[in-house]
């Protein structure tokens, strides 16, 4: 279902050009869970927006459903529902509003629109305050109201970006069980979050991202025995501590 | 899966713009603007001036003084009687002596004020003893409101009074100042018909006399209506515009929309519309709440004039305020799509709105009159128009250039506006600066970008009206030499363009249509040149009628005779050779292939792109020098869709050239056979349609051209673009 083929990214620096994302490839299939990992600045938001088209690569492209950002982004946009803890909500909209302008922009019918997005509200518990201005909501309620938004048109894939940003332990859950929810209809999941433990526990497959490259990829076992480590906490202390070495070596040579 | 239909892009931008909408109206910061602002605005501006104008109308004179002039003492005495008026009404002074009106009550200085009847009086001027004086100068340099000529002819007692009254055709003013005078003659036939027999009641006869104006002295209060009104559609117009683009990516909504399955251009005209509904109810409702605020302090009649303010006026104005805001809303997008904050976004706009004030400054100069070069400066010529019509002043054919000349730069600013709005660098501030609007792009491009198209028209069309009016400005150089500098002038068509492609890096090839045409190509192109003038005479005729055929033929008479005098080769050459190349160049060149670009092989791509380009490249000859003249539209857009049809049967330039160069040069050869032509009935002055058998020979000849090409057209074309196998 998602195809990341050779992907790489470049921002120019003060001195020379960074490299935010090096030569990534990864395959997802439908009905799968990827959590693509890493500490901040390692990649991962780059990756997803390449892969949505919403930044150009510098070279290398990313497929989805057979249709390559390159050439056919528009497709893609179709294909896909983008889940940021970025992502902001109309403030002067309710979500009742929200959802009905969202299905209308991806083609959604009227009718489904109006079933699918009753379904929405039941299933991520928006009840209370479908009809109230987002301004007014906490950012928990905004979350799901933003992740309903993103599955109003009933994309195959779901690229999330750290869903759970700022959600208390309840909030964290609501979202989480949605995405395994996701993986029983189908649909190709690719879920970056720093909750690692969560991530252990839902994904199936994993990529750790460090400095735009992946150093392991895999199931848990797999990432595991590869790193030599227990969990992936661990895996990430051990990136963040070669991570540092390399860096003071670089700055004493 | 519904989500992976396509979706109607009609419905998309409804549903974007309605968002757009619902969000900016429901926020109070725009309710404040656009209502309470006006509401208590003008109420309290018009209680304060209202104030003023009352503890200070003691020192004020009443009502209007009509300046009268005469061309003697004499005939100011005479006119007195004859009309009935006495010596106190018009009070007498003298040559330039200086000016004194009749003592004005200040109760009907209140009564003027307040816009009731306070009765206008006349002042007369008349040279001292035998000195002379010219009525109409004095009239056109406003000098004088009316000049009364008495028109000597022997008569008997009985027979009328002859008067000629002198007025400027450029000043609200002395049209009242003439409507009053001919009431108070009217008044005194009627008294005259019932009273006596002598001399003096000879009835008056008048006549008008209208005089173009010199310069306008007058400063009336109007002027400052177009300034209020600019300046409250620009502060409606600026929250939105900020709220819609910078304000969305602060907020993360951008990445939302961006996200979805719409083009940049979508998402950007629905915010343009959202702005420009916003500007323009601010602009209605000031326009209301400022009229309703003028009529309750009475100050209507003060400002607008007896007659007050008329629907078309109203009608006018508003016309031109959507034009403006429409412009202005496109403006202020293009300036906040560059920020990614919305105090980086009213960062930017401060200078804007500074120099948006000055060309208000120009409204409140009377000297400054609109002309066809001011009419194409952004703001000064709305400003300046709005004055013009509020004043009755408005020439059309300036207020036309005004609005066409301010939907182009709107145009371009809605360009810019799409080549930064929602990019990477604007939307995640990766590497975008201002720059990347002028940086040349490092890789080659096969087919030139509508938006490129658009650019450049939007660069050449005011670049060609103030180079060719500079070249206008020229004088004493001789026939020759003006038609080479023409032919300068009209290359801007070949150079603009080329530096457009160049710096883009598109294949001149494509951009151009330089492909080698089949020889049959040429042949068709030959038999539709001698073959489409008779469609487009007939045109020129059905849509002008004889009468304006006539007046055209006058007017463009000494030009044709300075024509005929140069050598037939020269005026090949400057008036039918390099005009073809040229426009060709730029029309079938650059705008056809922008905006077939890669679908060039699309038939409805095709379609729309030769009627755009046929309708722009008669809208340009519409225009000649500060002019317009409607009836070379359709005309000139027959020969466009021909041309533009030529171009993408045969995929090159050079067929629609030899066509037009053709095409032009027999119009201006018929000029050598003017004695013969007229002995077959086809003499301009005679205005008559063609023979029918003319008609039906040429378009025996037209189809035979169009068959050639048809058949002729080359078939091994550039392949489409491969498409993505879809799953």
């Amino acid at each position: 279902m998602i195809r990341v083929l050779n992907l790489r990214r470049t921002f120019p620096g003060s001195d020379d050009e960074f490299v935010a994302v090096d030569r990534l490839s990864f395959e997802v299939p439908g009905g799968e869970i990827y959590g693509l990992l890493g500490p901040n600045g390692a990649g991962k938001t780059t990756t997803l927006r390449m892969i949505l088209g919403l930044l150009k690569p510098t070279s290398g492209d990313a497929e989805v459903g057979g249709f390559t950002v390159s050439t056919n982004a528009d497709e893609i946009k179709r294909r896909v529902g983008l889940v940021s803890s970025s992502a902001g909500l109309y403030q002067w909209l309710t979500p009742r509003e929200t959802l009905r302008f969202f299905g209308d922009l991806y083609g959604v019918s009227r009718e489904v629109c109006l079933e699918r997005s009753e379904r929405l509200k039941d299933l991520l518990d928006l009840t209370r305050f479908y009809d109230q201005r987002c301004s007014t909501l906490s950012t928990g309620q905004k979350q799901r109201v933003n992740l309903a938004r993103a599955l109003m048109h009933d994309p195959p894939v779901m690229l999330m970006d750290e869903p759970t940003r700022g959600l208390d332990v309840v909030g964290g859950k609501v979202i989480f069980d949605y995405i395994e929810h996701l993986r029983e209809a189908g649909k190709a999941v690719i879920v970056c979050t720093h909750r690692l433990d969560e991530a252990e526990r839902l994904c199936d497959r994993f990529g750790l991202l460090f400095r735009g490259k992946i150093r392991y990829e895999g199931t848990l076992d797999e990432v595991r025995a590869a790193a030599g480590a227990e969990s992936l906490t661990d895996i990430f202390l051990e990136l963040l501590a070669a991570g540092s070495e390399a860096a003071a070596e670089g700055s004493n040579a | 899966m519904n989500a992976l239909k396509p979706t109607s892009k009609f419905r998309q931008f409804t549903r974007l713009a309605i968002k757009e909408l619902r969000e900016i109206l429901r926020d109070r910061r725009t309710i404040i603007t656009l209502v309470l602002m006006p509401l208590f605005l003008y109420p309290l501006l018009g209680g304060v001036v209202q104030k003023v104008l009352l503890s200070n109308i003691t020192r004020m004179s009443g009502g209007p003084v009509y300046i009268l002039g005469f061309e003697s003492e004499r005939d100011m005495a005479r006119f007195t009687v004859f009309t009935g008026m006495s010596q106190t009404t018009i009070a007498k002074t003298k040559g330039e002596d200086g000016k004194q009106g009749p003592d004005v009550s200040p109760e009907d200085a209140v009564k003027q004020m307040l816009g009731q009847e306070a009765e206008p009086t006349f002042e007369a001027r008349f040279p001292q003893g035998e000195d002379e004086i010219d009525l109409d100068k004095l009239a056109a340099d406003r000098v004088i409101d009316v000049g009364v000529r008495f028109v000597r002819e022997a008569g008997s007692r009985r027979s009328p009074v002859r008067l000629e009254l002198v007025y400027q055709s450029g000043s609200k003013f002395t049209k009242d100042a003439l409507t009053f005078l001919k009431q108070r003659i009217a008044q005194a036939n009627i008294s005259k018909l019932v009273e006596s027999s002598d001399r003096d009641s000879a009835p008056i006869v008048i006549r008008e006399k209208k005089v173009d104006p010199l310069r306008q002295s007058t400063f009336s209060l109007v002027t400052f209506i177009p300034l209020a009104l600019i300046l409250m559609t620009v502060t409606g117009a600026v929250y939105p515009a900020i709220d819609l683009t910078a304000g969305e990516r602060e907020r993360g909504t951008l990445e939302t929309l961006i996200a979805a399955p719409v083009s940049r251009m979508g998402l950007l005209m629905a915010k343009f519309v959202a702005v420009l509904t916003v500007a323009m109810l601010t602009a209605l409702i000031n326009l209301l709440a400022m009229l309703i605020t003028l009529y309750a302090i009475g100050m209507d009649k003060a400002v607008f004039g007896s007659g007050g303010i008329d629907a078309s006026t109203v009608g006018t104005v508003i016309a031109l305020l959507f034009v403006f805001a429409g412009f202005f809303s496109a403006v202020l997008l293009s300036v906040t799509s560059f920020a990614r904050s919305f105090k980086e976004a009213q960062a930017y706009l401060i200078p804007l709105m500074l120099v948006s004030l000055t060309p208000g400054i120009f409204s409140l100069m009377p000297d400054i009159q609109l002309n066809a070069l001011l009419a194409i400066v952004p703001l000064v010529n709305v400003v300046l128009a709005a004055r013009d019509v509020l004043l009755g002043t408005i020439d059309p054919t300036l207020l036309a250039i005004a609005m066409a000349s301010t939907v182009v730069y709107g145009l371009l600013a809605m360009v810019i506006a799409t080549r930064v709005f929602g990019t990477d660098a604007i939307l995640y501030g990766s590497d975008g600066t201002w720059s990347d609007l002028i940086r040349r792009p490092t890789q080659a491009t096969d087919y030139p970008l509508v938006s490129t198209g658009v650019l450049c028209l939007v660069v050449m069309v005011p670049a060609f009206m103030v180079v060719s009016a500079a070249a206008g400005r020229i004088t004493d150089i001789t026939l020759q030499t003006r038609l080479v500098l023409t032919m300068l002038v009209q290359s801007l068509f070949v150079l603009v363009p080329f530096l457009f492609v160049w710096w883009n890096r598109y294949r001149p090839q494509n951009a151009f249509s330089l492909f080698a045409p089949k020889p049959m190509a040429i042949v068709g192109a030959l038999f539709l040149a001698v073959s489409m003038w008779p469609f487009a005479y007939e045109l020129t005729a059905l849509v002008a009628g004889a009468d304006r055929q006539s007046e055209l033929y006058k007017m463009f008479a000494p030009m044709k005779e300075e024509i005929m005098s140069i050598s037939l080769p020269l005026r090949l050459l400057a008036l039918a050779l390099v005009p073809a190349v040229c426009e060709e160049w730029f029309f079938r060149g650059i705008l056809l292939s922008s905006l077939l670009g890669e679908r060039h092989q699309n038939r409805r791509r095709r379609a729309i792109a030769v009627v755009t380009t046929a309708a722009l490249f008669a809208a340009f000859h519409v225009l000649v020098q500060d002019k317009l003249f409607f009836e070379r539209f359709l005309p000139s857009c027959l020969m466009g869709l021909v041309l533009g049809w030529v171009c993408v049967t045969t995929r090159s330039l050079l067929p629609g050239i030899v066509l037009h160069s053709v095409h032009n040069g027999l119009l201006l050869a018929s000029g050598n056979f003017e004695d013969e032509l007229s002995k077959l009935g086809l003499g301009m002055e005679n205005q008559q349609h063609l023979p029918a058998q003319w008609i039906g020979g040429a378009a025996v000849v037209a189809l035979v051209g169009f068959a050639i090409m048809w058949f002729g057209r080359s078939k091994n074309e550039v392949p489409e673009p491969t498409k993505v196998v879809t799953d």
